[in-house]
């Protein structure tokens, strides 16, 4: 059929067409390709360079300005460490909920509410409602004889409501729960547990419960569409506690939302250096890490058994730990660099994964801090679970190596897919390497518009395996490890071997600032817009000012215009 | 009752063991009943066919629709379908003329919906910011339907694999809402779908009656709650939340229409991993468990609605282990960047037009989904309707895949079959193709979008974008 060849044809043509125009738009000096977001983040990216240039501003002068925070959902891990803290309980059901998407901040979070989401969260209520009424003694003490039942639910009722709505509850919501209560209770053979069961299902399919949701303090006069209100304590509190602990606020936090130390930035920031110290902010940073590198890859990466016969499921498992203790480590017991991150020339490892990395003396199950060669291996990027989640069955990929660091670190934006009809690779030949197969990717359109923002990073790591070893050289010529990055910082910059690629990377504004993006998107669950410009301006300043401490940086992002004020969503009524 | 589908005759059916269905064709003529119900079921799979083992000899234009010959070859891609030549309707040169973006990457919204698709926020896991910018076909069915007369379930949607991504979807609620899409999340799990559909089965009546107090009042309390809280709200949170509540209440409906009066099939092994394993030999199995609680929930009438997506483009983590070695493994090139030394649909599915041995093992691959096909037809025409005609005759079975062809994500003449009459309305038995020569020769999908929900008696002129609409009487009795 010409017809539809001659169809295939046109889409064919269009694509490389469209695809050329995006990376081609690739202008380091301004930072970003044009992401998801479109203009808007092309803007909030105008406005942020633009702060960035006058010094001494921080971004903060003139008018806050903050964004629309679309209403959402706990995730499925704020939901599961919830529950752990309201109930005690770990069960983790969120687990079996359907799949979140990752929305446009690239951080996890459910989609619209399906008819399965209702019945997940109703499985899940009845289930922890069940569990916790065996508990009631200590839940919702009652001594019969003691006082009345009534004046025991109204205790429970104070008590549990205000840890499970993050606030206490209106005169209202209490007389509906109270309903909920008497009406159960006058069911033949029920029993005062059975009551408590059922208000404790209904509070935990509540909207109140499941979604993360500001009204805001409304200031004089009737704000409209697009105003700035400012969040309540309580609302704060919330805020807080679900970005630093992925979870609900505790008693202390709570009491200061109760009165009112929490709406000024320092007592934010005063809140935020507290919980860091927490264990909870331990599982947050591990979160983020999880998901900004997607470590749960690993689970499912499969290699050629011949040729890597030792990539168990337990040596996977080592890896993805390795990184989790990393990042800990230098969040809470080093000094929190960014560069730290980036460049530390030391690792968890224990006797699988210290074997791989060519240690020796290291036995055992359990992680301890190795030093490592610094030649070989320098932070993050050259650790076992990001090199070996990308790469292919057989060998490591310069294409997935390059692309996770173009997208995740420089550009902090996704670049196109490939266009149809790619044609196939050809396959490995003995003796050529990986760099000279993708030789044409330097030269053919339309692979050279992207590729060459990729491939030549990742040639870089033409030295590690597929699964993350280090590679001898054949013979007295090393292997080529030179590459070079274009576009960072407005410049094409060259360099030789992961470690100089991981420093050079440490050392950009450009991979600062997308580093303080990325802690923003998982804060807020949401892209960033152009009203954003100056709170992740102001962010940035802050940790450059603390010579790039994370731990600041997120201190930071707390007290940000965009974390504490929300504008006015168009149809929304104010009161 | 009497009008309906007699659900006293399924249980008997049900009763009694497979091997003495057949005589359940001696009831023919207990009543003789137009008023039928219809049922529709979409199925999907991925990544084009090869055309020339995939179309009957013949095509556009026939002298006669009829005497379509399907090849028994080996690599003949619908030799599954043979037994059913009669029943089914092979309609070939359709396009989506609304797909302009993308370069046919994102086009799995546009199968169902006919209508220009909609801005998501991120990237579908191909890169194309897109979803679906209508209500699916299936879903405007079914809500036709609940207005008529309630089944116990609204419809179903169901997945094989579970996925976070944006692309999991071929049902839709409508046009993209607050930047997601806007769709019923597709069932995955065999055991929780079987709990579902057939899970109060197990509990007494006593047991049945104080589950259904507890939960009564904790529904009206949900109910005023989630009007309370989404009333200040802006429009797009509002939407949110008036879904919410929507979900609310009809899981409320679903359980309290439950009766434990439908005999449920055996309750899946609750032991497997069927929802989170990736690269699974479990996925016939999961298919099997799916189409026969899907077809014994249409026959007990429990739903009249279903789609399932039995994998998307991506299709990542899915290998046919059941399909021989050769499916399995294979050290080349052609999993480079593919995470993994197994064969994946994805790749063959890009190699197999310039590659002999992955263009025999593509078209084995689509021959099995094909078989699967297949076996929903044999289940529901083991159904027999109080007037003798089968399930299969009272519905409409679509099955579709999202691409013409998978390397070039060609979208114009897309590999479609129906089965089904749906009480006569459709002329089973034919092979249609409206391509003469020309790419503009294609017709628009909702031409048969518009049939399928004429078939099922919603009344509805145009389905979808109307500016595309051509009307097709060929596919009518």
């Amino acid at each position: 059929m010409p017809g539809s060849r001659r169809h295939a044809a046109l889409l064919f043509a269009l694509a490389p067409a469209a695809l050329s125009l995006s990376c081609a738009e690739n202008k380091p000096a301004s930072q970003e390709i044009a992401n998801s977001t479109g203009g808007a983040a092309n803007a909030a990216d105008g406005s942020a360079s633009g702060a960035a240039n006058t010094p001494g501003t921080g971004g903060s002068s003139g008018d806050p300005t903050g964004a629309v925070q679309p209403l959402r959902r706990l995730t499925h891990e704020e939901y599961n460490n919830t529950v752990r803290d309201l109930l005690g309980d770990t069960t983790r059901p969120a687990d079996a909920f359907p799949g979140e998407t990752s929305g446009g901040s690239g951080y996890s979070t459910p989609g619209t509410f399906s008819n399965i989401d209702a019945r997940s969260y109703l499985d899940a209520a009845e289930s922890l409602a069940a569990s916790a009424a065996l508990r009631t003694a200590d839940l919702a003490p009652c001594t019969a004889g003691q006082t009345g039942e009534s004046a025991c639910f109204d205790a429970f009722l104070s008590k549990f409501g205000r840890a499970a709505f993050r606030r206490p509850l209106t005169d209202a919501e209490r007389a509906e729960l109270t309903g909920v209560y008497a009406t159960f209770r006058a069911v033949p053979e029920t029993t005062y547990a059975d009551g408590i069961q059922v208000v404790l299902s209904a509070m935990l399919q509540s909207p109140q419960f499941l979604y993360h949701w500001e009204l805001g303090a409304t200031p004089a006069g009737v704000p409209g569409p697009g105003k700035l209100i400012a969040l309540t304590d309580y609302e704060l509190a919330s805020r807080l506690s679900y970005f630093l602990w992925s979870s609900m606020p505790d008693e202390a936090l709570l009491s200061r939302a109760e009165a009112h130390a929490l709406t000024r930035p320092s007592e934010l920031a005063a809140e935020a250096q507290r919980m860091l110290l927490d264990p909870r902010a331990r599982a947050t940073v591990r979160d983020f890490h999880r998901q900004w590198l997607d470590l749960d890859s690993l689970a499912h990466n499969v290699k050629d058994p011949v040729a890597f016969p030792g990539y168990t499921n337990e040596l996977r498992q080592s890896m993805r730990e390795e990184t989790m203790a990393f990042v800990e480590s230098v969040f809470f017991e080093g000094n929190a660099r960014f560069d730290t991150l980036m460049t530390a020339p030391f690792s968890f490892l224990n006797e699988s994964t210290a074997k791989l990395y060519g240690i020796a003396g290291v036995t055992g199950n359990a992680l301890r801090r190795v030093e490592l060669k610094s030649s070989e291996r320098a932070g993050l990027l050259t650790q076992a679970s990001i090199l070996s989640t990308h790469a292919n069955a057989y060998e490591g990929s310069a294409i997935l190596r390059g692309k996770l660091i173009r997208e995740h670190f420089i550009n902090c934006s996704p670049l196109p897919p490939p266009p149809n009809n790619v044609p196939k690779l050809p396959a490995p030949v003995a003796g050529v390497s990986q760099r000279e197969q993708l030789a044409m990717h330097s030269t053919v359109e339309p692979c050279r518009t992207c590729h060459s923002l990729m491939d030549p990073i990742g040639f870089g790591f033409s030295n590690y395996d597929a699964i993350g070893g280090v590679i001898p050289a054949a013979g007295p010529t090393p292997i080529d490890t030179t590459g070079f990055i274009e576009g960072l910082d407005g410049a094409r910059v060259s360099f030789s071997g992961a470690p100089e690629l991981a420093a050079l990377l440490a050392q950009s504004e450009q991979v600062r600032r997308c580093m303080a993006r990325q802690w923003f998107r998982f804060a807020l669950r949401r892209a960033e817009v152009s009203e954003d410009g100056p709170s992740l301006d102001a962010s940035y300043q802050s940790f450059a000012a603390s010579g790039f401490d994370l731990t600041k940086l997120l201190i930071s992002i707390a007290e940000s215009p965009a974390f504490r004020l929300r504008k006015v969503a168009t149809g929304e009524v104010t009161q | 009752m009497n009008s309906k589908f007699s659900r006293r005759a399924i249980l008997q059916a049900l009763g009694v063991s497979a091997a003495f269905l057949p005589l359940l064709q001696a009831r023919v003529g207990v009543s003789a009943n137009s008023t039928l119900p219809k049922r529709l079921v979409l199925m999907a799979w991925p990544n084009g066919v090869i055309g020339d083992a995939f179309w009957p000899a013949g095509g556009f234009p026939m002298a006669d629709p009829a005497s379509f010959t399907i090849s028994t070859d080996e690599q003949s891609v619908l030799k599954p379908l043979i037994p059913h030549q009669n029943d089914i309707l092979i309609v070939g040169g359709m396009t989506y003329p609304n797909q302009k973006q993308g370069g046919g990457h994102a086009s799995m919204p546009f199968m169902f919906t006919g209508v220009d698709g909609a801005a998501i926020n991120g990237t579908i896991s191909d890169g194309v910011p897109l979803s679906a910018g209508g209500p699916s076909v299936d879903m405007f069915i079914a809500d036709e339907f609940a207005k008529a007369s309630k089944t116990p379930i609204h419809s179903l949607q169901l997945q094989c694999i579970k996925q976070n991504g944006n692309d999991r979807f071929i049902s839709f609620h409508g046009s993209a809402l607050g930047g997601q899409p806007n769709a019923p999340e597709p069932e995955t799990d065999p055991v929780r779908l079987f709990d579902r559909l057939f899970g109060g089965a197990a509990l007494t009546s006593d047991r049945l009656a104080r589950i259904r107090a507890a939960r009564k009042s904790v529904f009206d309390y949900l109910g005023r709650d989630l009007e309370a809280f989404g009333k200040n709200m802006g429009t797009e949170d509002r939407q949110q939340i008036d879904q919410h509540l929507a979900s609310v209440r009809q899981l409320e409906q679903e359980l309290q229409a439950f009766t434990a009066t439908c005999s449920a099939p055996t309750r899946p092994d609750a032991s497997l991993d069927y929802v989170n394993s990736q690269y699974t030999p479990l996925i016939p199995t999961v298919h099997k468990l799916q189409a026969d609680m899907v077809v014994t929930a249409l026959a007990c009438d429990l739903v009249r609605v279903a789609s399932l997506l039995w994998s998307n483009s991506s299709n990542w983590g899915y290998s046919f282990f059941w399909l021989g070695d050769e499916f399995i493994t294979g050290r080349d090139a052609d999993n480079a960047g593919s995470g993994g030394p197994l064969r994946q649909h994805h790749e063959i599915a890009h190699h197999a037009y310039t590659d002999a041995a992955h263009t025999r093992r593509k078209n084995l691959v689509d021959q099995w989904f094909i078989s699967q096909f297949a076996y929903i037809i044999e289940r529901m025409k083991q159904y027999h309707e109080p007037d003798g005609t089968t399930l299969l005759d009272q519905s409409a079975v679509l099955c579709a895949n999202v691409f013409a062809e998978g390397a070039s994500h060609r979208i114009t003449d897309l590999p479609w079959v129906l089965a089904g009459s749906c009480g006569g309305y459709f002329k089973t038995g034919q092979f249609l193709r409206w391509v003469g020569g020309k790419a503009d020769e294609n017709v628009s999908n909702t031409g048969l979008l518009t049939a399928l929900c004429q078939a099922m008696g919603v009344n509805v002129d145009r389905f979808g974008d109307p500016q595309y609409f051509v009307d097709l009487p060929a596919l009518r009795a």
